[in-house]
């Protein structure tokens, strides 16, 4: 653990971590019942922005904690994400290198092997609503990782990567 | 011969009433709960309510939106919580039966198998089967009560490959905006 991965960092994260478990518990931003995956960004969004691979792995500890008190029910998705973005950690070494292209693609790639693990027969019997969500994901991790590089990168906050 | 007659007579009424004791959900109690949480991801619909085994709740025990309406069954119990599994479920498969509009409900012969998603739908329909959008869609699965309400069809579908039908089903009520719903606490079906 370095200095950088400092509580205040650790305090943010948790922050934005409980107030995806929140929104996407309760569906907020479903539309015509597709409801984004936004822990899956949060998990992918801290794979690109935290560069060693130990952080990220105490990101998705904190994530399977959380995960215990909002989503009792539901921890094998929560330990598939968990091994995809661990998965992904390992490997976004051959990616393009641009965290903005490197996102999405994980994004993209994530949100399909997610519905593959998850349920084998649900991937290939309901395309369409998994062709919406991985828009939908898509969109708002574009929207993420844009508005992360333009107001936490250019403006200098104390927040840095 | 007379006599065996009415002996086996009587041997019937007993046989009905017990069956009607056990399936009239006038005399089965209730348990009303709310919904807490709603599954996350867009591959299932299960619902968290706040009825767990210190209410009573068992699993198995079926949930509905209201008096004589399925919503689906309890999969997993806590002690203050419990899981359900709901029509729209990927996992649910039932069987039901075609109920035409306006007629009553022991004249139903059409089954089908009711298959769960974000748009349930009725597979095994046979060809021949006289089924129009608007019939009504009843509970006809060992595990649960016979004759329960789930929807209605709203969309038939052509097989051209096999000589089956398939139906897509609309129920009265909006999934994602349920709030209350219903346990029977003593039900035991015949799994």
């Amino acid at each position: 653990m370095t200095n950088a991965f400092s509580v205040f960092k650790i305090l943010v994260w948790i922050f934005f971590i409980i107030l995806s478990f929140i929104l996407q518990s309760n569906h907020f931003f479903d539309i015509e019942g597709v409801n984004p995956n936004l822990i899956l960004l949060i998990i992918f969004l801290a794979v690109i922005l935290e560069k060693k691979i130990s952080e990220v792995f105490v990101l998705i500890l904190i994530i399977i904690i959380l995960s215990l008190f909002f989503w009792p029910y539901w921890l094998k998705e929560i330990l598939i994400l968990s091994f995809l973005g661990l998965a992904a950690s390992s490997f976004k070494k051959f990616l393009t290198g641009n965290d903005f292209y490197d996102f999405l693609i994980l994004i993209f790639l994530a949100t399909l092997a997610f519905y593959l693990l998850i349920n084998f027969h649900y991937f290939f019997g309901n395309f369409i609503v998994i062709v919406s969500e991985l828009i939908y994901n898509t969109i708002l991790g574009f929207l993420t990782i844009f508005g992360i590089k333009n107001f936490f990168y250019v403006k200098k906050t104390r927040i840095r990567y | 011969m007379l006599v065996e007659l009415r002996l086996e007579n009587q041997g019937l009424r007993q046989e009905i009433k017990n069956l009607n004791d056990k399936l009239n959900l006038k005399f089965q109690p209730y348990l009303s709960a709310q919904v807490c949480l709603r599954y996350p991801f867009n591959n299932n619909q299960a619902l968290i309510i706040n009825v767990g085994s210190k209410e009573g709740a068992k699993v198995g025990s079926p949930v509905l939106t209201a008096e004589n309406h399925l919503l689906g069954k309890i999969v997993k119990v806590k002690a203050d919580t419990s899981e359900v599994r709901t029509i729209f479920s990927t996992d649910w498969k039932s069987g039901v039966r075609i109920r035409q509009a306006g007629l009553p409900a022991d004249q139903v012969d059409i089954e089908a198998v009711l298959t769960g998603g974000q748009s349930p739908k009725l597979e095994f329909i046979p060809a021949d089967a006289e089924i129009n959008i608007g019939d009504e869609i009843l509970s006809a699965s060992p595990d649960l009560p016979l004759s329960l309400f789930i929807g209605k069809i709203s969309e038939i579908i052509f097989q051209s490959a096999t000589s089956l039908r398939q139906a897509k089903l609309i129920t009265d009520y909006e999934p994602n905006k349920l709030q209350k719903v219903f346990i029977i606490s003593d039900y035991e079906g015949f799994d």
